[in-house]
């Protein structure tokens, strides 16, 4: 039973990941793992406890979504370990991938610490948002702005304003990676922001 | 022989106290394990006195739906889910595997998330308070993964949203919907929507076989999945990418039914379940996880066959005392419109050019117009970057590259906040519309046979000539839309048309956005052949391309469609035909309740002699309440014409 990667996908789920599956019935599915017998004799049936593994989502997402991801991604040529841990790292809920988690976290096992969680969070929140911040940061308000003050810890308002006012520099090149680093930078950079984000840096 | 009694006594006492330590390490398991067996029996004796495996509860959380014939048969295919071999088929036998797992020690050398408690906290939940179990009596376990699951993903509130109906994608058709699943934040915290998680469920459809799709989709070819993420990537899917509003439910569920909801959604990890695009699909799933964190409400039942989304978003909304607020999240074309209403005439005349031109002249356009006023226009074209390059994720515009960037650029150096958007939803909230299915009934008179009546079924979902609300308002989705005919004075029934499928978009163009108007549709008719010999059936396949116009307030409704039509009909000789076909129509509302429709319908069909069809209708549509309108039409076509008085019921 891989419960521990269930953990692993949705600890990364919580720091910012979204889910993209690929399957078919007719394909077949690779057996991963038998249920450990309980002490009650409920012996598992090993034969069909199967799991399908799922290597390859660049597929369009099912009847409700859609794989967009790949064409605003992937197909810019981004091929950032980052691009790769949102197209291809997280299945769904429950993976048993756990190369999956590993991704994101930089080893095998869960998300080491809160600093690594939210440098992920972070990262994952600009490559998937950045269409929409650099409008709003140019506006100097909006939502996707406020959520990234509130995953920087920084005080909203002041965030929007520091964003609308370095702008330039900021958003230089609209690069996701970039974008992240110039932000940091900035904000080290000017006192009165260093000093009220608590997640940067 | 000489006899040593004092050696063999030592022996003796030797070996009764190595049986004694033997006991004495195995005493305890044996009075445990006696201990458990009556413990189980009194468990099970309890939980069937109480008729546990039957109850609401517990057949919701293993997902057996309330549909005739289904028994007790979980719609869940993963057999990790179930802990009894046929758990499946058999809920109580599942109840007895689960309650056997409870009590049973952590075992060794195994994860201590693999135990059923860790595994199924949901069962735990609900069956420990059912049956007075207490965690000090059985052997101790540790959930590390569950533990930490639930210390990090803390939720309080939860939201069902429905996606709207999305015209470029025949899945989509019908819109779609998921669970939304609010953060706790702190005291004083504002919300942040963007922050919060999205429990979803679809299919995980192989693009390889595309044209198999459909036929899969039905059959259940597909496993679907749930899945969780944050919204903010739905947002950019949904808002950004496909450019569909966002309604937000929010629901009044108890703080014990939300921590049930995470915890199923943790049970339910990587189940699959059979996909069927028709009755076991997104919606009816996200109903049935819902009601098996709030068994008090009753949300599939009514779903026995199929569920529509915008259907299955009604069962909630029309549950007495569950909502709590409403929210739209506007499509990029949408905050296009609102970004648009803020512009006077002038200001959307500077917007066509600054985008329309080559080479923008920005002395031209900051000339007589203050800084507001250039980002009040600037913002209207950064929303039709967003709409027109389906600007999502981290995708940067194709052919507006250069001049986004500098307008960007322009903006962020006015240093004036934008205003919010306004409260003034472009789509109709699907809540208020009709339900999907229709039952009609008229009564007629035709020129040639006399009176008629005519009864009519569709199970989806909205044409033209209905009350939009609810809907978009230049659509028309016809699923097995079929009208049968009974003449005074002829023996039998009569079918009159059916639309296996139409599909109309009569979309309207924007200031810079061109639309056209296109229609497609495939079915069976009568009413074929020359003048007063057209009585026979055909089947056909059509399509058309056109424009539409309207005025500003959507009352007036213009459009034409010019397209082929080819068909094969009941005549014993050259029974293929084929042609154009023109069809050109206008929509008058006239109030909230009342539409006027006309409609005129030309079309030559080769067959090879070629065969002329022109038809007229003109219609008034009174929408009396929500699910009920009367109708009265007048219709010419070739020889004949006829008048029908009709009522349509919603259900």
């Amino acid at each position: 039973m891989k419960r521990l990667n269930h953990i692993c996908v949705l600890l990364v789920a919580c720091s910012s990941t979204f889910a993209m599956a690929k399957g078919d019935k007719s394909k077949k599915v690779k057996k991963v793992s038998a249920k450990a017998a309980d002490e009650s004799g409920q012996e598992s049936s090993d034969d069909s406890a199967t799991k399908p593994q799922h290597q390859d989502y660049d597929a369009p997402w099912g009847m409700a979504g859609c794989g967009f991801w790949s064409t605003v991604i992937k197909g810019k040529g981004r091929d950032s370990q980052l691009a790769v841990s949102v197209l291809k790292g997280l299945p769904y809920l429950g993976s048993t991938d756990s190369q999956t988690s590993g991704i994101t976290s930089g080893t095998s096992n869960c998300v080491k610490s809160r600093t690594q969680l939210e440098e992920a969070e972070q990262r994952t929140f600009v490559t998937v948002n950045l269409a929409s911040l650099v409008k709003e940061s140019s506006q100097g308000a909006g939502q996707h702005l406020e959520a990234l003050a509130e995953i920087f810890g920084c005080p909203h308002t002041e965030f929007a304003q520091f964003s609308q006012r370095r702008y330039g520099v900021i958003y230089k090149e609209q690069d996701p990676d970039l974008v992240l680093a110039n932000y940091i930078r900035e904000v080290q950079a000017e006192t009165s922001m260093a000093s009220s984000c608590q997640r940067v840096g | 022989m000489k006899y040593k009694p004092k050696r063999q006594w030592r022996q003796v006492v030797k070996e009764w106290a190595k049986l004694a330590f033997v006991l004495a390490l195995l005493c305890p398991q044996v009075a445990r394990a006696s201990k458990r067996e009556p413990y189980i029996d009194r468990l099970m004796a309890k939980a069937r006195a109480m008729q546990l495996a039957e109850s609401v509860t517990w057949r919701r959380m293993l997902f057996i739906p309330d549909r005739i014939g289904q028994g007790g048969t979980s719609i869940i295919d993963e057999p990790d889910y179930f802990l009894a071999q046929n758990g499946r088929y058999d809920p109580e036998a599942e109840l007895e595997a689960t309650l056997h797992g409870f009590i049973a020690p952590q075992a060794a050398g195994v994860h201590g998330d693999d135990h059923v408690r860790c595994r199924h906290p949901a069962r735990w939940s609900y069956l420990s308070r059912a049956l007075g179990i207490r965690n000090q009596d059985l052997p101790p376990i540790q959930c590390k993964s569950l533990d930490e699951f639930l210390g990090r993903l803390r939720y309080d509130r939860v939201s069902l949203i429905f996606s709207n109906y999305f015209m470029n994608n025949p899945a989509s058709l019908f819109g779609h919907s998921f669970l939304k699943m609010h953060r706790v934040r702190g005291k004083g915290e504002a919300d942040q929507p963007l922050l919060d998680d999205v429990v979803n469920f679809s299919a995980a459809v192989d693009d390889d076989y595309s044209l198999l799709y459909p036929f899969k989709g039905l059959l259940g070819g597909y496993w679907g999945f749930f899945s969780l993420f944050p919204y903010h990537r739905k947002i950019q899917e949904y808002n950004n990418f496909e450019s569909r509003d966002l309604w937000e439910f929010d629901l009044k569920l108890t703080p014990d039914e939300v921590q049930r909801l995470e915890l199923m959604v943790w049970e339910l990890g990587g189940a699959r379940i059979s996909y069927y695009y028709v009755h076991q699909n997104c919606s009816y799933v996200m109903l049935s996880l819902l009601e098996s964190a709030a068994p008090r409400l009753q949300l599939t039942k009514q779903f026995q066959i199929y569920a529509i989304p915008s259907d299955t978003v009604r069962a909630v909304t029309l549950t007495p005392d569950i909502l709590t607020g409403v929210y739209y999240r506007p499509s990029a074309e949408s905050r296009y419109v609102l970004r648009l209403k803020a512009l006077s005439p002038q200001e959307t005349l500077r917007l066509e050019r600054l985008i329309q031109a080559e080479q923008p002249d920005f002395a031209e356009f900051t000339k007589d117009c203050d800084k507001y006023c250039q980002a009040r226009v600037i913002d209207a074209a950064l929303e039709y970057f967003d709409f027109t390059e389906k600007l999502a994720g981290a995708r940067t515009a194709d052919k507006y590259f250069d001049l986004r960037q500098k307008l960007l650029l322009k903006r962020a150096g006015l240093g004036i906040k934008s205003p919010p958007l306004p409260d003034d939803p472009v789509s109709s909230r699907v809540d208020f519309g009709h339900d999907s299915a229709l039952i009609g009934g008229a009564l007629g008179y035709q020129s040639a046979a006399g009176g008629f009546v005519d009864l009519s079924w569709r199970p989806a979902l909205q044409d033209i000539s209905a009350n939009a609300v609810g809907y978009q308002q230049q659509m028309e989705v016809k699923f097995l839309d079929i009208t049968v005919r009974k003449y005074a004075e002829r023996r039998g029934l009569a079918l009159r048309r059916l639309d296996l499928l139409e599909v109309t978009s009569l979309h309207t163009d924007l200031p810079l956005i061109t639309n056209y108007a296109w229609s497609f549709g495939f079915g069976g008719e009568d009413g074929f052949g020359f003048g007063a010999e057209a009585a026979h059936m055909r089947s056909f396949v059509q399509w058309g391309l056109g424009k539409a116009v309207a005025t500003d307030d959507q009352r007036f409704l213009a459009y034409t469609l010019v397209g082929t039509d080819f068909g094969h009909a009941s005549t014993r000789d050259n029974s293929w035909h084929a042609g154009p076909r023109i069809v050109a129509g206008m929509i008058y509302k006239v109030s909230s309740r009342l539409k006027l429709l006309a409609r005129t319908e030309a079309a030559r069909y080769f067959n090879p002699d070629p065969i002329d069809r022109v038809e007229q209708e003109a219609s008034a549509v009174l929408t009396v309440a929500r699910n009920r309108d009367f109708r009265i039409r007048v219709n010419r076509r070739s020889a004949f014409s006829e008048i029908t008085l009709g009522v349509r019921q919603y259900f």
